[in-house]
């Protein structure tokens, strides 16, 4: 137990609860409303604030939060045209997106960062400010969920009802696609980029077939992303194995596991 | 006062004229069955009364007011809809939703509203599974779930999209009496593209097929029928409820 002492692993502990939260919550709305390839879209266009930061010398969060909040509202509101193909912009952004992170990493004089810490997470690097930073993404993400809840419900189960109702449908969906955009910045520190969406999608999937309400759906992605995020990290410590990648792995295993105890009941149920 | 007016309304998506000039009054006690085939524009008239799509040409007005103003007051009862059958939101959940057209954003609902809810549940006569998840109710229940989130918003007016699609005519029957007893306070307007929906209940009817023809008596003569459907239309008669909409007529 001397390793849960030293100084990374408290930090590694406290940012894969705050991201395990903030996909309980957020990742069961992408679940149901189906953003996950638009979730997709906006980490990896996100790569391209990452590569700002560096560009810039700040701490490369900070140029990943404008960056994935632009994308998000961008996709948002050009694929409500009418004309446009959700699809292609989504591959549009994403591919547009990366290619501008590699060209402004490669532009940064000097020192060639750590890429591969970002793109698929280091959970055992989170400095202190960056925990501070994601409780405080997290506080919003909770607020703004609490305060506009059934709203959210409304429009992930039948957004044109919805729209006739008087609800702003336009401005919530948008909004939904910023608060998608802020778990993905916490997310990175712990799984990277391109593990993201395993995190939004996984423990909200398996939550989705266990329960009957949203907050209840919430709730249980949570525990369960806690439960994935810290258990892979236990299984990467212990394997040598790298952090964001095994956590990842251990959730997929945890949704198989899942999926065959529910053919399983669903039979002994169908047989008796 | 009419509920809602329509005034030379032509709307086409791209190059395609889906609606062409339509005019339609909904006044006070109407009963109205809107039919026509599929690609009629029925949906699309629907969606431009309730404010969802802009007409290219012509007005629109709904309780006196543009649709985006005046809709709240429309219960709304839209087709079938594609959810997941493990959709995590209960009946009473969905019908809660019907509030929204009173409550703001920040306010939470009140006792009033869930009496509503219960009122409307119980009219529909599903209070009985208000716990349930909507998707695993039958077709034929989730339309009645529809009906009473539409009655929880307490309208002056209800429009109901191709109502019984799927659902097996014994539970249509009822669904109608449902429907005449709802008339009595307030219009209703049905959408369908099989003629059999007009059944004992409808007061008028309207041919939609991108020009409107409309018939204050229910019946209505072979040479509307011809407009909207191009064919003789006894066939589609068929398979409804046993009722006759056409006068006699020879071939």
């Amino acid at each position: 137990m001397e390793i849960f002492r030293l100084e990374f692993m408290q930090n590694a502990i406290y940012a894969a609860l705050l991201a395990s939260l903030a996909c309980g919550v957020i990742g069961s709305l992408v679940v149901i409303k189906r953003l996950v390839s638009i979730a997709g879209g906006i980490a990896h266009t996100a790569f391209g604030g990452i590569g700002l930061g560096f560009f810039l010398g700040i701490n490369p969060i900070y140029g990943l939060i404008p960056v994935s909040l632009l994308s998000a509202v961008g996709i948002g509101l050009i694929s409500r045209k009418q004309h446009a193909s959700e699809d292609s912009l989504i591959g549009i952004f994403w591919s547009v997106g990366m290619a501008s992170g590699i060209i402004l990493i490669g532009l940064t004089p000097g020192y060639v960062p750590d890429l591969f810490s970002y793109l698929f997470g280091n959970i055992l690097t989170v400095p202190m400010s960056d925990i501070w930073l994601m409780l405080g993404l997290n506080a919003f993400i909770f607020t703004t969920v609490f305060l506009l809840y059934k709203e959210l419900l409304a429009v992930c189960f039948d957004e044109e009802g919805a729209e006739v109702l008087g609800v702003k449908t336009k401005v919530l969906y948008l909004l939904l696609l910023c608060l998608v955009a802020i778990t993905i910045v916490i997310l990175v520190r712990v799984v990277g980029i391109i593990l993201v969406i395993a995190l939004l999608t996984i423990p909200a999937s398996i939550a989705k077939q266990y329960t009957r309400s949203l907050k209840k759906m919430m709730f249980l992605a949570a525990i369960l992303g806690a439960v994935f995020t810290l258990g892979g990290l236990g299984l990467s410590y212990l394997l040598d194995w790298a952090s964001g990648a095994t956590i990842i792995l251990f959730a997929g295993s945890g949704f198989l596991l899942s999926l065959f105890s529910q053919r399983i009941s669903r039979r002994s149920k169908l047989s008796s | 006062m009419s509920k809602v007016e329509i005034k030379n309304v032509s709307f086409s998506f791209g190059e395609v004229k889906v609606l062409n000039q339509v005019n339609l009054t909904i006044k006070d006690n109407d009963f109205l069955g809107i039919i026509g085939p599929n690609g009629g524009g029925k949906t699309t008239l629907l969606k431009i009364i309730l404010g969802l799509l802009e007409p290219d040409q012509g007005e629109v007005w709904v309780f006196g007011q543009p649709p985006q103003k005046g809709r709240w007051q429309i219960g709304y009862v839209p087709q079938r809809m594609n959810f997941d059958r493990d959709f995590p939101i209960s009946v009473w959940e969905v019908v809660l939703m019907g509030c929204l057209s009173r409550r703001g954003m920040l306010q939470g609902f009140t006792d009033e509203d869930k009496a509503e809810v219960k009122d409307a549940l119980e009219k529909v006569g599903m209070l009985k599974f208000k716990d349930h998840p909507i998707g695993q109710l039958s077709q034929g229940q989730q339309q009645r779930v529809f009906i009473a989130r539409a009655l929880a918003s307490s309208p002056k007016l209800l429009l109901l999209d191709e109502p019984t699609a799927s659902v097996d005519p014994a539970v249509q029957k009822e669904f109608y009496s449902l429907l005449t007893l709802l008339n009595q306070h307030m219009p209703v307007v049905l959408v369908s593209h099989d003629i059999g929906v007009i059944s004992s209940c409808v007061n008028k009817v309207a041919c939609l097929n991108r020009e409107l023809h409309y018939h204050d008596a229910k019946e209505m003569t072979q040479d509307d029928l011809n407009k909207t459907y191009g064919i003789c239309a006894v066939e589609m008669l068929a398979h409804g409820v046993p009722h006759r909409v056409l006068k006699e007529h020879k071939h």
